[in-house]
């Protein structure tokens, strides 16, 4: 199935796009997906420790913001530029976790290590960088999910100070709420943030395993989702994004799938993830290696393959309607339109 | 000085686990003896490692590209991070025993299934341990019975079982070999998706009836169509099983014995402590925590004390847990994976399915100092919390002459035991340092860093390469 018609929507799986790659035409371990202007996204790759010989703040591999665009249609992705690289000094990342993009398309980058937040242009030119450790007002443990609303103003999940924090684009603390717990406006680790369109704030509580939503000044309002592997269940929930209709999507981290529930947190869908063909890019590796051409015939059931795993981040394309999910472990983008209009076929077909 | 309680404590959780600061021990010693090691063999109560938590900090690591010696991250996260220090251990002794690698394996994450399984099982039933080994998709890979066809035997598999899983060398004929072998004809690896393009992906056990030999076969004076479970059965019921096993355990948890190869014709070090260990494991019917339980409340196992080397991979998870600071998998994890290897014992990879050599085999003057200096280099970091609580209770004690600094200090690391000559050296250095004074803040950096540079020469001392 990768047309699913659930309470008056419809959504069609369009293509994939991406590999596995250190740079260039494909990600490594990506993280977060933001639109830029036109057909441009942006991907934030996490990257890995790998170079055993030199010292851990110079031994990561494929940290980065790639550039990209991607058009409508499987095929038309294009690899545009990146920026950013492993290491601590500035513009540079250790833990990339969340990116945003403010009115002015400048690019924000936290960062779960370094404890900061790096700005960008929208070509990658570093602007500043602002953040440092700590508990107090304006300080992080972990910043990691970030959205920025209309007016600019940043909210930070401050994720081992289990709070959230809002801020100006320049870094100055405004007002932050939350604490670690499980009661309502209390968090554990959260994770990833959005807002809806009417600056409303929705926080990944991620070891709580819910979504909790709150006023744009933090007064909580209600919550999506409790324990468990079954329907409109979570296991530690990593990322939200909410449509223009008001519907929330929550990528279910550890179950492998995104998880649809409409506005009042009536649980509608899954996503599994639908990757049937190859991507582009892989399908260009793949090609050059005769014996990974011959091993895919024997493979019995290609499924896994198609699977989300470990799906980390998910956006929101209000310009094309679709969703973008960061297929994380698999290294490619998964992409599903949400059709304003579907005509089914007749039923008796 | 350390109390009875507390050295025995100490030695017991050295052994069993990774060695315990000092309040935990106090804590345990409280506790008993007798209901520690019970704690030990039932860990549910205790907090086994995160390893979601691992992933959601390093999620390169999930299924991680061959990146020699950085793909044991995930596992020794759970080595440092982990409350179930026995069930961990256990896995470490699996490891040793039944080791398989990435050097042909090259694929980390179905090693650290296999290490998962270790966890699972590894201290149930030896039978079941042995079933999932021999269904293990890095066990197929490893030792080829992927390629143990009913049209043209593979043997590697069905003599390893034999030879380093189960008996020994000595206790089979090469026609038992074979037919162990035709018994698991069939067992097998689907098809795998490569990695090209998307990474890494699970492998699955098959069994392809239509490939198994059912045939009749003669196997240990056993005779009829044997397949794989009956194969298995007969080996855990053999003398020689039991033996092995109890040796192994001995040489693991309790003192050094001959390489393995060996054992064949070298007997065991103290035979009747290996029967005592042997009788259990028949008596309760493979069931490894009974056995365990024998094991650590016999008295050769008490009177043990720095009757053992230390493996790398000890040296390694014992330094990490005692500064403290790592249960979060802070950067640097690939690096401190590495370590083990730099001193000899590359986890995840050993040399050969015979495992490693251990006891003095672990020491050669390149192993040496790699062991010296990183132990150096930890407890020399003042700054770490495990050292920081080391220099709260020097200072405690107030004004302290250097033969009862450096005696505190030996009581805090171990409680140690070192010959005089050494102890002189410490003291000697203690001297020139001078009476340590707490009362301003640089006087307790300076202290600190003098606590820091004595500790640094305890873990040099040949005492300390001992558990």
């Amino acid at each position: 199935m990768v047309t699913q018609l659930v309470a008056g929507r419809t959504f069609d799986y369009s293509h994939s796009i991406g590999r596995g790659a250190p740079s260039g035409e494909g990600f490594t371990v990506a993280v977060d997906v933001a639109m830029g202007e036109g057909d441009i996204v942006y991907v934030l790759n996490r990257g890995y420790e790998f170079v055993p010989t030199v010292a851990w703040n110079r031994a990561g591999r494929g940290a980065r913001v790639g550039i990209f665009s991607v058009g409508t249609e499987a095929g038309d992705e294009k690899f545009i530029s990146e920026f950013g690289k492993y290491g601590d000094a500035r513009g540079e990342f250790i833990w990339p976790a969340g990116m945003a993009l403010d009115s002015q398309t400048n690019i924000y980058v936290s960062d779960e290590w370094l404890n900061r937040v790096s700005v960008f242009d929208k070509d990658g030119n570093f602007l500043n960088d602002w953040g440092t450790p700590g508990e107090g007002n304006g300080e992080f443990s972990g910043p990691s999910g970030i959205a920025i609303d209309a007016q600019d103003d940043v909210y930070v999940v401050d994720s081992r100070n289990h709070r959230v924090q809002k801020l100006t684009k320049d870094g100055k603390f405004l007002l932050s709420w939350g604490k670690l717990g499980s009661e309502e406006g209390e968090f554990d680790s959260p994770w990833g943030i959005t807002l809806d369109q009417d600056g409303n704030v929705y926080v990944a509580d991620h070891k709580n395993h819910r979504v909790q939503k709150f006023s744009p000044d933090g007064h909580f309002l209600s919550q999506f989702g409790s324990y468990g592997s079954g329907r409109g269940e979570l296991n530690r929930p990593s990322a939200v994004t909410v449509d223009p209709d008001g519907d929330v999507y929550i990528c279910d981290w550890a179950n492998d799938r995104v998880q649809l529930f409409n506005s009042e947190g009536k649980f509608l869908t899954s996503f599994t993830g639908d990757a049937q063909e190859l991507t582009k890019w892989a399908q260009a590796i793949v090609s050059t290696n005769p014996g990974a051409v011959k091993r895919r015939r024997e493979v019995k059931n290609m499924e896994i393959e198609w699977r989300l795993s470990m799906p980390t981040g998910v956006t929101f394309d209000t310009a094309r309607n679709r969703l973008f999910i960061a297929d994380t472990q698999r290294n490619r983008l998964q992409i599903y339109n949400k059709l304003k209009e579907y005509a089914g076929p007749q039923r008796n077909l | 000085m350390a109390s009875e309680n507390i050295a025995l404590m100490a030695h017991l959780m050295r052994r069993a686990g990774f060695g315990a600061t000092r309040e935990e021990l106090e804590t345990r010693a409280a506790k008993g003896y007798e209901a520690t090691v019970e704690e030990l063999l039932n860990p549910e109560s205790q907090d086994g490692s995160d390893r979601l938590e691992f992933f959601r900090y390093h999620p390169g690591y999930r299924r991680p590209i061959t990146s020699p010696g950085m793909g044991s991250a995930a596992w020794l996260h759970d080595l440092v991070s982990t409350g179930r220090v026995l069930e961990e251990k256990m896995v470490l002794f699996w490891h040793h025993v039944f080791a398989t690698g990435t050097g042909k394996v090259d694929h980390y994450h179905e090693l650290i299934i296999q290490i998962d399984m270790f966890r699972e099982k590894g201290m149930g039933d030896y039978r079941e341990l042995l079933l999932a080994l021999a269904k293990n998709p890095a066990m197929i890979f490893w030792l080829d019975n992927c390629d143990n066809h009913s049209y043209a035997v593979n043997e590697n598999w069905g003599r390893e079982l034999l030879e380093l899983f189960s008996m020994g060398v000595g206790n089979y004929t090469e026609d038992d070999v074979r037919e162990c072998s035709r018994a698991f004809t069939g067992w097998t690896l689907s098809p795998m998706i490569p990695r090209q393009a998307y990474g890494r992906f699970d492998w699955e056990f098959e069994f392809q009836e239509e490939d198994h030999d059912d045939g009749e076969k003669t196997f240990l004076g056993h005779t009829g169509n044997l397949d794989g479970n009956d194969i298995i059965d007969i080996v855990c019921s053999q003398p020689a099983t039991a033996n092995f096993v109890a040796r192994h355990l001995y040489n693991f948890f309790v003192a050094d014995e001959p390489q393995v190869p060996s054992w064949q014709d070298t007997p065991p070090n103290d035979p009747e402590a290996v029967d005592m260990l042997a009788k259990a494991f028949v008596d309760s019917n493979y069931d490894m925590r009974s056995v365990l339980r024998v094991l650590f409340m016999s008295d050769f196992f008490k009177n043990a004390r720095f009757a053992k080397i230390k493996s790398p991979a000890e040296v390694v998870v014992g330094t990490l847990r005692m500064v403290g600071g790592y249960e979060f998998p802070v950067p640097g994890i690939g690096e401190r994976s590495k370590q083990a290897g730099y001193m000899g014992q590359d986890l995840l990879n050993p040399p050969s399915v015979e495992g490693w050599h251990t006891g003095v085999e672990w020491i050669n003057s390149g192993s040496l100092m790699k062991r010296i200096n990183f132990c150096a280099d930890m407890v020399g970091d003042v700054s770490r919390p495990g050292i920081q609580s080391i220099v709260g209770r020097i200072r405690e004690k107030g004004a302290l002459g250097p033969e009862q600094l450096v005696d505190t200090c030996l009581d805090l690391m171990g409680p140690m035991e070192v010959i005089p000559e050494n102890r002189q050296l410490l003291v000697d250095h203690a001297t020139e340092f001078g009476q340590l004074r707490w009362e301003t803040e640089q006087d307790v950096s300076n202290s600190s860093e003098k606590i820091g540079e004595l500790l640094q020469l305890v873990v040099s001392l040949r005492e300390y390469l001992y558990a």
